[in-house]
């Protein structure tokens, strides 16, 4: 990825000086002076457009990259729908994350949440006589709700790094979770969730276009609501947030509960999507999340998390491991390629997002 | 007549920059061997980075140092410096306090047997034996943090002397060595004071080691030293023997003022009195009473709309707490607060805010800046409500909110979309003033306005806040900076111990009277 980054820009600073040569061989030497200092100036703006999109070329580079390799299996209609379908529990969950990382804490515990929530629904409608798929689902939603307000709990009032709370946390609804189903992987009974999950548009799975509308929504608080703003803050500075009145436990509070939703919601999409479902199935989606979210943060807004940001994260994950395996490599390079990636992102992190970045890695 | 003798340290044209700050500016001072040096000086002056030099910690950027006659690398740039016979002993004494007194006392230096393990025993009586030799008696196995801060103090020279005792040894050179204590009784209640004080006459008398002392209190200077230097502006003013000076000599000296500045603050209140009296801009625009919480023991004073007030006091008297104190960031004991004649109970930063007050807090890096936010972001926090249309944020509204107050303020480069740590420190606390005024407030609460920037951008900061004055807005100023106070305060209150020592209007206002009352009058006799 790198390497790639050094060769496309100097292909594009050779090209803008090259221009800019022949332009002033044309009008002459009066001007060269006014000129060197214009030429400067171009490679500023060279730079500064890398630096936001460098990691957002990556999208089409891939897709580029792979279909001109498996032209027959990878760039298929059916293969790029299936990429954005099965991409929308990464896409929901690094939605919440980004919201707590923005705020400076951690949120470990979305796997445990989505197996757990899942587990919950599965068991309602199977054990309990008389149980609606919609009550269910209220409860498993309810359970999300705990899950995030026990995290705030442990966070702002106890004072406990969320670093370590979610991680328990995390374990812990796993377990439940586990203890819920009997340690046994259980079929979705519920034709409401199957429904919902199953329907598509444009060819695409209906929870991509959630995990959209996510984003969009997620994007919209961080550009133009006080809220998102403050968020920002509190991540950034929380005690100058909390001197100039900005109400930073309220905040913090309420990303966590958003967190805990979001992966109710991506483990509702899990069920509806798959037909069966352990509590440890949201488990692998731990690094992914994070390598895709931490991706967003050297992209669009370098050096902050951003919505715009996490979707292109996820989207360079996806098209990388679905490349892979349809490159038929063994099924194992797609975690060295999430794991590799989540390295590189925080290190291009590092680079591209400077000055912004030391509070957080 | 000072007669001279061997110089036990001495230091030539010390020079130190931080960034465009000159911390100290050709320092040149000799140390003799045996005596006790002080150092005296305000916040600026210098002291704090020529310890810092000695201690190892910083490099200066130029200058000299003679150990014993003898020329020798600063001890920053030297693996030698564990054998300079120099320890300097800091301000927080650097003690871990849920670890025993043994262990902070031997840390690093713990004797071993054959097997590798720490013979405790021999430990425990030899950090007894130790610190009953300066009259320390507590037990060795007691927790640190159990203890009270004269005897952490104590146990920390103690802890000094050992190790410079330990050099000697292994430079199997049984000459001088020098204890530098800074700031040593900052800690202290003020009753421990004299016996910490006789004890280090003791250490200084009986083993012979030569002791420097910083301080900015004068009268322990005073009551401790044979000889002391001045500094101001990271330079000396001047060395003198303690017997020839009196108290309010050492205090004038300490205060050097710059007559110019002076003189245009006369100016300027002198005019504010013509002006202004009591019935000017009128109403006012804060009212405390009986305020206490903090180091602060129960204030009360009124700020009127269109007066710049200054709060002052030694470090440590709880002027430096009553920002956080109106604003509710620190919890109050007690205290009636009211704004523009409005009370306000259960204080804290959101009411605070709404009541029509700003607090701008003292440090750029960690309480007022978002140092990775950018000036517009820094500018508009806390009151983005006059940037939103139904709900929504109204970036271009903003922006230009901000570049008019920019280019006002005259802070270059004038892109609001720059992060704020791409700003010098006048430049960035421009902007946040800047956020103090985009604010249409009745009471602005300023922290340190002008700690580490230059002398335009403190100019260009005093004549704004002088007009966001004169537009009805009161300003109350909590600094520690006793040659700017004068300049921009039409009052000033000092505080000593919690309480209000005295107050300051018009043509009383200047540094010497300010440190007149924050060391109590002129009552302190020299030694």
């Amino acid at each position: 990825m790198g390497t790639k980054g050094t060769a496309l820009k100097q292909d594009a600073l050779s090209k803008g000086q090259s221009s800019e040569a022949s332009a002033a061989q044309a009008v002459g030497p009066a001007i060269q002076a006014g000129h060197a200092a214009g030429n400067q100036r171009l490679s500023e703006t060279v730079r500064a457009f890398l630096k936001r999109y460098l990691v957002a070329i990556l999208v089409p580079l891939l897709f580029i990259l792979f279909s001109a390799l498996a032209p027959s299996t990878f760039f298929t209609a059916y293969n790029i729908e299936t990429i954005l379908t099965t991409n929308a529990v990464l896409i929901i969950l690094a939605v919440g994350e980004t919201a707590v990382l923005v705020t400076g804490e951690f949120d470990f515990s979305f796997g445990g949440t989505l197996g757990l929530t899942a587990a919950i629904v599965v068991m309602m409608i199977t054990n309990m006589h008389g149980v609606t798929s919609g009550e269910a689902i209220l409860v498993s939603f309810l359970a999300a709700l705990l899950i995030g307000v026990v995290n705030a709990f442990f966070v702002i009032k106890l004072r406990v790094r969320s670093f370590i709370v979610t991680l328990g946390m995390g374990t812990l609804t796993t377990g439940v979770g586990l203890g819920v189903t009997g340690s046994q992987t259980v079929s979705n009974p519920s034709k409401l969730l199957t429904n919902a999950m199953t329907k598509h548009l444009f060819g695409v799975g209906l929870p991509f276009f959630y995990g959209l509308v996510l984003i969009v929504i997620l994007w919209l608080i961080f550009e133009f609501v006080r809220t998102g703003r403050n968020m920002y803050f509190v991540g950034e500075g929380r005690k100058a947030a909390f001197l100039a009145g900005i109400h930073v436990n309220r905040i913090r509070a309420g990303v966590f509960i958003f967190s805990a939703l979001c992966a109710w919601l991506a483990g509702m999409v899990m069920l509806g999507q798959t037909t069966a479902v352990d509590a440890t199935y949201g488990g692998p989606y731990l690094l992914p999340v994070f390598a895709a979210v931490f991706l967003g943060f050297t992209t669009i807004r370098t050096g902050r998390f951003n919505a715009l940001g996490t979707l292109i994260g996820v989207l360079v994950l996806a098209i990388g491991s679905t490349g892979l395996e349809v490159l038929s490599v063994a099924s194992w390079v797609t975690q060295v390629f999430d794991g590799g990636v989540l390295i590189v992102a925080v290190a291009l992190a590092n680079i591209l997002g400077g000055e912004r970045i030391d509070r957080w890695l | 007549m000072h007669i001279e003798k061997a110089s036990a340290l001495e230091v030539n044209d010390l020079e130190m920059t931080f960034g465009a700050v000159k911390a100290l500016a050709g320092l040149s001072l000799r140390i003799e061997q045996g005596e006790i040096h002080g150092i005296v000086g305000h916040n600026g002056s210098g002291k704090s980075t020529f310890v810092e030099i000695l201690a190892g910690s910083h490099m200066p950027t130029g200058g000299e140092m003679k150990l014993f006659g003898s020329l020798v690398e600063f001890p920053g740039s030297s693996r030698l410096r564990q054998r300079y016979p120099l320890v300097v002993v800091h301000q927080d004494v650097g003690m871990v306090g849920s670890m025993s007194v043994v262990d902070n006392f031997r840390v690093n230096r713990f004797g071993r047997g054959f097997s590798g393990a720490i013979h405790w025993r021999n430990e425990v009586r030899l950090t007894r034996e130790r610190l009953e030799a300066l009259g320390v008696g507590v037990d060795p196995k007691a927790l640190v943090e159990e203890l009270g801060a004269a005897s952490q103090v104590l146990i920390s020279v103690a802890r000094a002397l050992m190790d410079l005792e330990e050099i000697r040894e292994r430079a199997s050179d049984k000459g001088q060595s020098i204890l530098i204590l800074d700031e040593p009784t900052s800690s202290l209640p003020s009753g421990a004071v004299d016996a910490f004080l006789e004890t280090i006459r003791d250490v200084n008398h009986s083993l012979g080691t030569t002791v420097i002392i910083v301080s900015h209190n004068p009268r322990e200077i005073m009551a401790l030293s044979h000889r002391f230097s001045a500094l101001k502006n990271g330079s000396l003013v001047g060395t003198y023997s303690t017997g020839e000076v009196s108290y309010p000599e050492l205090a004038a000296l300490m205060a050097g003022q710059n007559e110019k500045e002076f003189e245009i603050a006369l100016k300027r209140n002198a005019s504010r009195q013509a002006v202004g009296g009591d019935d000017a801009v009128s109403g006012p625009a804060l009212n405390v009473s009986n305020l206490a919480g903090g180091r602060v023991k129960g204030v009360d004073f009124a700020i009127r709309c269109g007066e710049i007030v200054g709060i002052t006091g030694l470090l440590g008297s709880g002027h430096e707490d009553v920002p956080y104190l109106l604003s509710g960031a620190y919890p109050t004991a007690s205290g009636g607060i009211r704004i523009g004649g409005r009370d306000i109970h259960g204080v804290n930063p959101r009411r605070f805010k709404d009541s029509g007050g700003v607090l701008l807090p003292g440090d750029r890096q960690l309480t007022s800046g978002i140092q990775a936010a950018t000036v517009r972001e820094n500018m508009t926090m806390g009151h983005l409500a006059p940037f939103k249309a139904r709900g929504l944020l109204k970036h271009r509204r903003e922006r230009h909110s901000v570049a008019q107050m920019m280019s006002k303020m005259r802070i270059l480069p004038e892109d609001p979309d720059r992060p704020l740590n791409q700003f010098s420190g006048g430049q960035q606390q421009k902007s946040l003033i800047g956020r103090c005024l985009l604010r249409s407030a009745g009471l602005i609460i300023i922290d340190e306005p002008c700690t580490g920037i230059d002398v335009g951008a403190r100019n260009e900061i005093h004549s704004t806040l002088r007009e966001v004055a004169e537009s009805g807005v009161g300003v109350l100023i909590a600094s520690s900076q006793y040659e700017e106070l004068p300049m921009i305060c039409d009052r000033i209150i000092v505080l000593r111990d919690g309480r209000i020592a005295g107050e300051l209007i018009g043509a009383e206002v200047s540094e010497e009277e300010i440190l007149k009352l924050c060391y109590g009058g002129t009552e302190v006799a020299a030694g």
